[in-house]
């Protein structure tokens, strides 16, 4: 348990999967866990986001969690940061797990990885469907199979909120698939601080809620990837 | 030299029929489906198999060959 113990952790964005993730990391015993949002907790929040309650609407959502889980462990200790990604001071970190709704935030944090060496566990969710890559050195990264239809909603927030911008579809049941998302997630995790980087998920692994099944896409580094493609 | 590929939307699990030419992109297609199928809130990949085929080939550069049936996957993107 020591290098769980010790491993610097930082969780960027503190949605409805950034709850989950880091209620996870601190029952399987991370003591080290940063996490980020400059979010506020709204009342629709409520439903989806384990840490958060009724008292915290306003305030903002990575202090909220901090403190949350914090009560979980007093041994974790749980630091928010209250910043856009963009802004974040992204070193010294073990690793860092994207829990984030928008692809230009991804893409921020991806490059950090890349450029840094950093293992970057990337969670997502849409609805019934979620995925999890695991970005490593010599692996292929995020943008390496991002397309003309990732551009295109480049700048667009996948909120879970209802009532905001969101396509229906990520509307419902969302949950149950950010639980899933979010246990891969920090099981990826574990297996990074333990050494055990071989074995980490390959390619994308793909949940499909609908048909309950979970898949590995293979994916190979796209030489055109301007992160560590021959253009890097 | 155009060929036939058979693309399925794993969404609805729907497929059609289009023709493709090998100087065309993944990008192109993937663009094609999505207009298609109206799926302009998402991002889509676009399979074969359990391989992602690369968005920046060119269809010459996949090894996809005529009547091959690839498959577009929604990519989530929130959290
Ligand atoms: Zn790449």
């Amino acid at each position: 348990m020591g290098r769980i113990h010790s491993a610097r952790v930082l969780v960027a964005g503190a949605g409805a999967l950034g709850n989950e993730a880091v209620k996870d990391l601190v029952l399987a015993g991370f003591r080290d866990i940063s996490v980020a949002d400059f979010d506020t907790v709204e009342e629709s929040n409520l439903c989806r986001c384990v840490l958060f309650r009724e008292r915290d609407i306003g305030r903002n959502k990575a202090e909220v969690v901090a403190e949350s889980a914090g009560e979980l462990d007093p041994q974790c200790r749980v630091t928010a940061l209250p910043e856009r990604i963009q802004s974040l001071d992204l070193s010294g970190y073990d690793m860092i797990i994207g829990c984030l709704d928008s692809i230009s935030a991804r893409l921020h944090l991806n490059s950090h990885a890349v450029f840094n060496r950093t293992p970057y566990v990337d969670g997502a969710t849409d609805g019934f469907r979620g995925k999890v890559q695991v970005i490593l050195p010599g692996r292929p990264c995020l943008e390496c199979s991002m397309n003309r239809t990732h551009i295109r909603e480049l700048h667009r927030t996948f909120s879970c909120i209802p009532g905001r911008d969101a396509p229906p579809l990520i509307l419902s049941s969302g949950i149950t698939t950010t639980a899933v998302i979010a246990g891969i997630c920090v099981r990826e995790a574990i297996k990074i601080v333990c050494g055990m980087e071989s074995m980490c998920v390959n390619g994308i692994n793909y949940y499909d809620g609908n048909l309950g099944s979970l898949d590995i896409t293979e994916l190979e580094i796209n030489p055109r990837c301007p992160n560590h493609g021959e253009l890097a | 030299m155009r060929m036939k590929l058979i693309i399925r939307n794993a969404a609805d699990n729907t497929e059609i029929s289009a023709e493709v030419d090998d100087s065309d992109s993944v990008n192109d297609v993937l663009v094609f489906a999505s207009e298609y199928w109206k799926e302009q809130n998402y991002a889509l990949v676009m399979k074969i198999g359990n391989r992602l085929i690369s968005p920046s080939l060119l269809i010459s550069e996949t090894g996809l060959e005529d009547g091959d049936t690839v498959v577009i996957v929604p990519d989530p993107q929130g959290g």
